[in-house]
């Protein structure tokens, strides 16, 4: 296996930049999973470290081999597409040796490592099957199996659950993962889906146009959002924002906005006081970003944040319980014997811990940091 | 249940019996009026063929007769022997299948390999070139037809296979269509074929072309059906008799003064023998490949 070490790279399309300068160090063995929006650049970033991109610039390593210049065939490389790309008139078993064919490997030797791939992917009794004859699952699976086959440094992955049912992804997404355990891989995954990502990457790359946003472990990226896109981006049902303003009062941090004033407890204040460094003054716009889960259903007389209930969803383990508010909407996430109804008022009053604060640009006040 | 509302419903029951029976009836009627529309349209166009089926089985005695017989009374295979015995048919066949059989093979060898170059390669220029070939459509045949054949004149190619192959080899619809399919399929197959270890060349003739079979079949039928039947180049290009195709050679059976149209009739049918032949073998892809826009995922 192998790590890549990709420096400074960027890819422009004429006058569009996909990817702006962009450098990460992937460890070998690491299951890292480049995350964003559709056309944020993520799949022409793993498609230069498979070398079906040109670089514009920047360097791409591949154990510590410069590999810009290498063709895709001899990068040591596998690669796992979204629309699976079966040879539509092979058989599995062809699909999946024929790179082995490729490399003149002995006819013999192919039906044995096929054999041998297939029954790690259970595809043994499907290998004199075409594509098309098989399901959604049976595909992904011939797709993993050709890429399995190489015994590739590193595999790269591009969407691969997204053509799957909801079921059958989450199946899938097990089934990935025990063979990043049974194979001891390094594995670059690409995903627009922030559940997949969480779930699967040991280490998350958020992208957004071309621009790494933030990189870090799941629940880091989760828990400290570098700025409102991360936090927006990460998390479902999304998180909560209010825009407001904030001002000194009687010596205490209050966030003012149509739909609250709320005073920050001393902790939260002295936090506020300690990132500062003159960015934060009087009466500055700033809005805080509070997650569905982390608010506490209070006594509405005495809240000082309220709203009337407009929807309740029940989706089985929690429910979903939308607000209007002064000039602000807000979802919040309740255990399902929650019972308030539509047109109630309720108080919330939110999870301090988890509190997070944007300046006017979105970047976090809390954990945005301009050295990086 | 009261009486009255038994009542209703089964006036409701009997009301949507009667509305699906008129359906039923109305989709009846719809489909007699197309098939009658269709009986007639496939009349009309296979009276031609039947009658000059009929007429190559006639003496020319009889050919026109009064009131006409569509079944000739007696057979007669004259037509078909002075055909095969009298004249260079054999050859002018031989002839037919080489010109008609080899342009269809180059022709889908590289329309297919420049319709690939056009529809997933890169290169400086691609579009004015794209744009350029499909431009020579503009021109038509006639205008060509004159400087073509002093080419192959002072090549010396005249009354040779290569002097009837190779010019019309140079028509770009084939390019056009075989780029437009190709462009559809995914580029993630030679992406992925990239990365198993295959050459451009290799991706072309493993992966591309196996997938296009349903294009290859409708250019294959429509180019081998043209140049069947191609008449003018042949004529100009291929005066010897032993250089002869059969579209050609047909037409110079007809005489100044008396031209026996029994067999010319014979050899027409036999002329159309293998066309359809050719049809019905290539039916299914031909039919897949006029559906493939419609239908591929």
């Amino acid at each position: 296996m192998a790590n890549v070490e990709i420096l400074e790279v960027t890819k422009k399309y004429k006058e569009v930049t996909a990817v702006d300068n962009v450098s990460l160090n992937i460890e070998d063995q690491e299951f890292l999973v480049l995350l964003g929006p559709s056309g944020c650049g993520k799949s022409t970033l793993l498609k230069m470290i498979a070398g079906l991109e040109e670089i514009t610039r920047g360097e791409i390593y591949i154990n510590g081999k410069l590999v810009n210049y290498t063709p895709p065939k001899d990068r040591d490389v596998a690669m796992v597409f979204q629309n699976y790309a079966l040879y539509p008139h092979m058989t599995v078993k062809d699909n999946i040796g024929f790179s082995l064919k490729m490399g003149r490997v002995h006819k013999g030797e192919i039906g044995k490592q096929v054999e041998d791939v297939a029954k790690i992917l259970q595809l043994d009794t499907f290998l004199e099957r075409r594509p098309e004859q098989l399901s959604g699952g049976q595909r992904q699976r011939v797709a993993l199996g050709r890429a399995i086959v190489r015994k590739p440094a590193v595999f790269l992955m591009d969407e691969p659950l997204s053509n799957l049912d909801a079921k059958l992804r989450i199946q899938m997404r097990e089934e990935l993962l025990r063979l990043h355990d049974r194979l001891q891989a390094t594995i670059i995954y690409v995903t627009h889906d922030q559940i997949e990502a969480m779930t699967m990457g040991s280490r998350i790359v958020l992208l957004r146009d071309g621009v790494v946003q933030q990189i870090g472990p799941p629940q880091d990226v989760y828990d400290h959002p570098v700025n409102a896109f991360v936090a927006g981006f990460l998390g479902s049902p999304s998180i909560n924002f209010f825009e407001g303003q904030l001002v000194r009062r009687d010596g205490t941090w209050v966030f003012a906005s149509p739909a609250m004033q709320l005073a920050f407890p001393a902790e939260v204040g002295a936090k506020v006081d300690a990132v500062n460094h003159g960015r934060l003054g009087e009466s500055t716009p700033v809005s805080i970003g509070v997650r569905p889960e982390n608010f506490q259903v209070v006594d509405g007389q005495n809240a000082r944040m309220k709203g009337e209930i407009s929807l309740v969803e029940f989706v089985g383990s929690d429910k979903y319980v939308y607000l209007d508010m002064p000039s602000a909407h807000c979802l919040i996430r309740t255990s399902p014997w929650f019972h308030g109804k539509k047109g109630d008022t309720i108080g919330l009053e939110p999870d301090w811990e988890h509190f997070q604060l944007f300046d006017a640009e979105g970047r976090s006040v809390f954990w945005w940091n301009p050295e990086a | 249940m009261s009486s009255t509302e038994v009542e209703v419903r089964a006036t409701a029951a009997e009301a949507k019996r009667a509305a699906e029976r008129g359906a039923k009836s109305r989709k009846i009627a719809g489909i007699s009026v197309s098939y009658l529309i269709l009986i007639i349209g496939c009349c009309i166009a296979i009276f031609p063929f039947l009658y000059i089926v009929s007429l190559s089985f006639k003496e020319s005695t009889s050919l026109v007769s009064y009131p006409p017989k569509w079944i000739p009374d007696p057979f007669y295979f004259g037509n078909y022997t002075f055909l095969l015995g009298e004249t260079s048919y054999i050859r002018w066949a031989f002839n037919t299948f080489a010109f008609a059989g080899s342009v269809t093979a180059l022709k889908i060898f590289f329309d297919s390999i420049a319709g690939y170059t056009f529809a997933k390669m890169d290169f400086p220029g691609k579009e004015i070139l794209f744009t350029f070939v499909l431009a020579t459509l503009m021109i038509p045949f006639a205008a060509t037809l004159i400087p073509a054949f002093l080419i192959v004149k002072n090549l010396g190619m005249v009354n040779t296979y290569w002097g009837l192959i190779l010019p019309p080899l140079a028509s770009p619809i084939g390019i056009f269509m075989m780029r437009q399919f190709i462009e559809s399929l995914p580029k993630d197959l030679e992406n992925a074929a990239r990365l198993d270890g295959c050459s451009e060349f290799y991706i072309y003739l493993r992966i591309i072309l196996p997938n296009c079979k349903p294009a290859l079949a409708v250019l294959g039928i429509f180019v081998f059906m043209t140049q069947w039947t191609n008449f003018i180049w042949p004529l100009v290009v291929a005066k010897a008799d032993e250089m002869r195709v059969l579209t050609v050679g047909l037409a110079s059976l007809k005489g100044q003064w008396v031209t026996n149209w029994g067999v010319i009739a014979a050899g027409s049918v036999m002329l159309m023998i293998p066309i359809a032949i050719v049809f019905i073998f290539f039916q299914r892809w031909f039919i897949a490949g006029s559906m493939a826009g419609a239908l591929k995922e």
